[in-house]
């Protein structure tokens, strides 16, 4: 198993960039300043790299949607608004080895000649967003950042913006709204960000955990990180893994890892000889699989898929056979619901009536008819709304009640 | 010209137009509550849902540019049951308090429930999300959160058009709720409008609340009398009397829009007492009653006499700027008749413009509709260089009579009541002087005949704006008592000169003005409507 | 070809129709029927009258009578001044003047409501077109006055029905969805001291709700 992102996650004092660079960082950043700007692009389309953050569209193609020579800057932004429920993998990074999210920045910013660059951090992660903001000072120090980038003819400045505690500002168009000062309410796109983003102009907004894989893949070539992991889902992720297992925490995988080999061995298996009942496999928002379902299934984009989930920001949440689905919806639920920005008439009114007639059923004040009215307001919402919050609550709410509608009706009783 | 396929008939859109443009300049509304054509687009209500071939998803109308070749359906089941999913989701929260809501009858919600929805209410009412009710937001408008659909039409109009972003959206989740800061009023002088464009009963207007519900009022399409920008309007009234006035969209002079002046400038006309019948001044120096052929004559002779000793030059008419058209057309006419060469209407000197009285967007200086109209039609003469310069030539005996005509500003100004001292100052000192006025005042005894005549929107004309666009305003009410249009007057005096009188509607005394005067030559009468048309 | 018209010989018919079984016999059987029915009549057989006023025929539930308002539990009307009865009304008899009402969930209430009696065609669709069950009729039918101002009733008289005992309820909706109650004073002398109300939600037979005033004896 190749470690990629985590590979000096537990190293003494790898958070200075002292050490860091004693352990080769900002090695790669070098060799990237050395290459044509275009060059560094190829090759981040050659590593087959995908955006971390959930959505898994192809970086470098992202990168090649920016305009060059509109006039305007190009803005790099940091998505480090991990606030997706079983997600906490941006977090270890940031905290553990902020210079390499860093390193990664530069290497982004200077192949799209980017000079200004922000990190998005939730308002949440404020300890998380002092450590970044300490990493910045040192590389300015060291002279990474600043007018001249290790003394090239490149200047960059990193600056550290804190949210102010919504979901939604990690969707890139509400991120950039929220960063502009305006309320986080997502944009309508087309325009897309490529070219109508921060400030009307061109901007890229990439997850932490993509970043981080930029260092290893300018420093390691395109190749080697395209022969990791499968054929279409390249290069290694990581997983954070909660609930109902031995040894929680964040891991990394190759892409294409046996989903159940993860649980049992990984993970350490559901703890206290209960069995698994259902997972969860990218964070609250992607459907859920029946243990029945999980053998065969593999990590990586295209087989979390055919088995009709995702792998999404790979929040894993594992559920063994004591839990009630119906109140794990409802916590969902309410999530969602709180977490709706108000802007889309069926996300605003259908996220907080599903999460009632939820909290209802778990109160067994619910009435068997309920049970399919989740499925209608399921269905009101799906598809029409500007971003896909009401999607992320449509696909827990219609898998929760398909795959597991007994429970739901036992709670309704006769009613 | 982009093509494309609605509903499966071909129609051309313009370039840049968006699906719900291209589809409402052909005639056909897609349902829509946050798209408003004189606001930037925003796309939030997601009501203009429509298929569009070769999208996956349902995509808004409101936000979709039209592309050569599109093939879009608005009407059929998967687009039909999307609608009514968003609507059942606006309502679910709703209060449905139509009983009490003013907007009733004129609600986009009530509405579209009557084509897409039709549905049994599937939420309980201890399940709705409550909000604030009957929330003071200043002298125009009162806020009920709950039954806001959040459309944010009243934010991007305080954002947008008068640029002050009073109004923002509160919390989140369907706990979002529109307001002010601090419940802080809405004091610019715009912030009626955001009642007009509010498409359900969330914001309503102070001044109309509760007056009459909306399906007993008629309509009657008029312009503005407050200023000189000449806002197209629509009067709504009930036996008689103006409830309100809303703005009429005219893309060339007022879009959507109406200030908060000119919208509630049809109280100045109930304000106070009218004339309802012509008043002489007998021997005894009484004004008494008389008829209107009694009047004419007694006017007439009386004018005739003055010229005869006196000299045509002695002899002024004095109009008013807010007087129609053709009610200066005739005024003219007759005194033109008379050999009179003394106009003027000017009742303040130039240098009274108030900054704070006009701004960028539609309010003008000028608080009378028609200045420009009495120009064209050489009201305004040097000679006798407005109305201080008429009191000055009476006092010095080379004016002896004059034939006036004055309506009280129907928006306020402080200079208001100066204006007025000077009409009475002009009247005391002319030998002879006739008054037409609409409504009563202390100082009229002056005048030696007073006529009642009919104010604002009791009559049919036209105004002509600051730009000189001629538009039509309708009669939406009847004249008190005995008073007679101001063209009418005229008409009759003409007739008691012996001259020719053959008008028997505004609309024939539009004819003969546009076949007469030079500026209005070749218009038609129904140039004058939307969007109205501009004279030279 | 043309249809021919039917040619109707009119002096053939009148003889046919002065013939001795339809001139004479048919008023005589008639008259024996009429007879028959007075007989009946008179021995008290059958009986198509009543002793009105001391004798009353029970009307129907959904007898369309005089109009009643009814209130809310604290007494004040359930009216919202919306318009819908006056807007309905063929006979344009109803006038409401709204206010606004302190409490923000009523907003609207009557500060008039007066109904011409004399203009009422008690057609009831004020009471189909009310939305929150606040106009209802009663059983009540002898309207007389001596003056025209007397029927012109206002939102007090509509509200208080001294005669309601008497007459009862009359057309409403079928089922009964707000709470709302009426308020009566019963008019005769000994039940003076009487006052009570009735609540509509449980009226299946009406139910008088009597609370004692100790104020009067």
């Amino acid at each position: 198993m190749t470690r990629i992102l985590l590979a000096n996650i537990d190293k003494p004092e790898q958070a200075s960039i002292v050490k860091y660079r004693e352990r080769g960082g900002y090695k790669a950043l070098e060799k990237a300043l050395a290459m044509d700007q275009a060059a560094v692009i190829e090759e981040v389309k050659a590593s087959g790299l995908r955006g971390r953050g959930g959505a898994g569209f192809p970086t470098g193609m992202k990168w090649s949607f920016v305009p060059r020579n509109t006039g305007k800057p190009t803005y790099l932004l940091c998505n480090a608004d991990e606030s997706e429920p079983g997600t906490f993998k941006d977090r270890i990074l940031m905290e553990r080895d902020p210079h390499m999210m860093i390193e990664g920045m530069a290497i982004a910013s200077y192949a799209l000649n980017c000079h200004l660059a922000y990190i998005y951090i939730r308002g949440e992660y404020e300890f998380v967003a002092n450590m970044v903001q300490k990493a910045l000072d040192e590389a300015y120090e060291a002279k990474m950042l600043g007018p001249s980038v290790m003394g090239k003819d490149f200047a960059l400045d990193i600056f550290v913006h804190l949210g102010q505690g919504a979901y939604i500002c990690g969707e890139e168009t509400s991120l950039i709204e929220s960063l502009e000062g305006d309320r986080g309410y997502p944009r309508i796109k087309p325009p897309f960000p490529a070219t109508h983003g921060f400030l009307a102009s061109p901007t890229v907004v990439n997850n932490v955990e993509t970043l981080c894989a930029l260092p290893w893949i300018i420093q390691n070539g395109a190749a080697a990180y395209a022969a990791i992991g499968t054929e279409k889902s390249k290069g290694t992720k990581l997983f954070s893994v909660s609930g109902h297992v031995s040894k929680p925490g964040v891991y990394e995988v190759d892409l294409g890892y046996p989903l159940v080999d993860f649980i049992n061995n990984e993970a350490g298996g559901v703890p206290n000889g209960r069995k698994l009942k259902a997972v969860i496999p990218g964070g609250s928002s992607v459907p859920v699989m029946t243990a029945a379902e999980c053998p065969g299934v593999l990590l990586d984009y295209e087989s979390l898929l055919k088995a009709g989930s995702m792998l999404g920001s790979g929040g894993m949440i594992v559920l063994d056979e004591t839990t009630s689905m119906p109140e794990t919806l409802s916590v969902i639920a309410d999530f969602y619901a709180h977490e709706s920005c108000g802007q889309c008439t069926p996300c605003r009114e259908g996220t907080g009536w599903a999460a009632k007639i939820l909290k209802n059923i778990v109160a067994g004040k619910g009435k068997r008819s309920d049970v399919d009215l989740l499925l209608k307001i399921a269905d009101m919402m799906e598809g029409k709304t500007i971003c896909p919050l009401a999607d992320a609550d449509v696909m827990p709410i219609r898998s929760f009640v398909t795959k597991f509608r007994s429970e739901f009706e036992a709670l309704c009783g006769d009613n | 010209m982009p093509k494309f396929t609605l509903n499966g008939q071909e129609v051309e859109a313009k370039p840049g137009q968006t699906i719900i443009q291209a589809a409402a300049d052909h005639g056909m509304e897609i349902p829509h509550y946050c798209y408003h054509p004189d606001l930037p687009i925003d796309g939030n209500c997601r009501m203009c849902l429509v298929e569009v071939e070769k999208m996956p998803k349902l995509t808004p109308a409101c936000t979709t540019l039209v592309n050569d070749g599109m093939v879009v359906r608005s009407e059929n089941e998967r687009v039909k049951e999307a609608v009514r999913g968003v609507l059942e989701f606006l309502l679910i929260n709703h209060p449905v308090d139509c009983p009490v809501c003013d907007q009733a009858g004129e609600c986009r919600l009530q509405d579209y429930y009557m084509v897409y929805g039709l549905h049994t209410s599937e939420i309980p009412l201890g399940m709705k999300v409550r909000k604030r009710k009957v929330i003071d937001l200043g002298p125009m408008v009162v806020l009920d959160q709950e039954r806001c659909v959040l459309c944010s039409r009243c934010i991007r109009f305080f954002e947008y058009v008068t640029e002050t972003g009073e109004m923002q959206f509160f919390g989140r989740g369907d706990h979002v709720a529109i307001g002010t800061f601090e419940d802080r009023p809405l004091d610019n002088p715009y912030s009626g409008n955001v009642v007009d464009i509010c498409p359900v009963g969330a914001l309503t207007s102070r001044d109309f609340r509760f007056k009459c519900r909306v399906w007993f009022l008629h309509a009657t399409d008029s312009v503005c009398g407050g200023c000189s920008t000449g806002c197209t309007v629509r009067i709504d009234h009930r036996d008689g009397t103006i409830f309100r006035l809303l703005p009429r969209r005219n893309v060339e002079v007022n879009r959507s829009w109406l200030c908060d002046e000119g919208r509630l400038s049809f109280h100045k006309l109930s304000d106070g007492e009218r004339i309802t019948r012509p008043l002489v001044k007998g021997r005894d120096g009484v004004q008494a009653p008389v008829t209107w052929e009694e009047a004419a004559r007694s006017i007439d002779s009386r004018l005739k006499e003055i010229r005869d000793t006196n000299g045509a030059a002695s002899i002024l008419g004095f109009a008013s700027p807010s007087a129609t058209n053709e009610a200066l057309f005739l005024f003219k006419r007759y005194l033109d008749g008379l050999g009179a060469t003394q106009f003027d209407f000017r009742l303040d000197s130039e240098d009274k413009k108030l900054a704070d009285e006009e701004d960028q967007i539609l309010r003008h200086f000028d608080k009378h509709p028609n200045s420009m109209g009495a120009i064209k039609l050489g009201l305004m003469s040097e000679q006798v260089g407005g109305i201080e310069g008429a009191i000055n030539a009476a006092r010095a005996g080379r004016l002896k009579a004059g034939v006036v005509i004055y309506f009280k500003p129907l928006v306020e100004r402080p200079g208001d009541a100066e204006a007025e001292g000077r009409v009475l100052a002009l009247l005391d000192e002319l030998e002879y002087s006739v008054l037409l006025t609409s409504h009563k005042a202390d100082w009229q005894d002056s005048a030696s005949v007073v006529l009642p005549v009919a104010a604002w929107s009791e009559e049919e004309g036209t105004y002509t704006n600051f730009e000189g666009r001629v538009q039509l305003a309708g009669k939406a009410i009847e004249v008190e008592g005995n008073a007679l249009p101001v063209w009418e007057v005229f008409a009759m005096l003409l007739h008691a000169s012996g001259a020719e009188s053959p008008w028997m509607s505004a609309e024939d005394v539009f004819a003969t003005m546009a076949d007469s005067v030079s500026v209005f030559s070749g218009i038609t009468l129904d140039q004058t409507r939307l969007p109205g048309v501009v004279v030279g | 070809m043309k249809k021919q018209a039917k040619v109707i010989d009119v002096s053939a018919r009148a003889e046919s129709e002065s013939s001795f079984t339809k001139g004479v016999l048919g008023p005589l059987v008639g008259m024996g029927l009429t007879i028959n029915r007075m007989v009946d009549n008179l021995t008290g057989k059958v009986n198509a009258t009543i002793r009105y006023p001391e004798e009353r025929r029970a009307y129907s539930d959904r007898y369309r009578g005089a109009h009643i308002l009814t209130a809310r539990e604290d007494g004040s009307p359930r009216c919202v001044a919306c318009y819908m009865c006056a807007t309905a009304c063929p006979a344009d008899c109803i006038y409401i003047e709204p206010a606004e009402h302190p409490d923000p969930l009523i907003e609207k209430y009557p500060a008039r409501f007066d109904i011409d009696m004399l203009r009422c065609v008690f057609c009831g669709f004020c009471v189909d077109a009310c939305p929150e069950e606040a106009i209802i009729m009663s059983r009540e039918s002898e309207l007389c006055a001596f003056t025209r101002e007397e029927t012109m009733w206002d939102i007090k008289r509509l509200m208080q029905r001294p005669e309601l005992p008497e007459f009862g309820l009359g057309y409403r909706p079928n089922q009964t969805l707000v709470d709302s109650t009426v308020k009566f004073t019963p008019k005769e002398k000994e039940k003076k001291k009487l006052a009570g109300r009735v609540t509509l939600k449980e009226d299946v037979e009406m139910i008088i709700h009597v609370t004692f005033d100790p104020t009067k004896d």
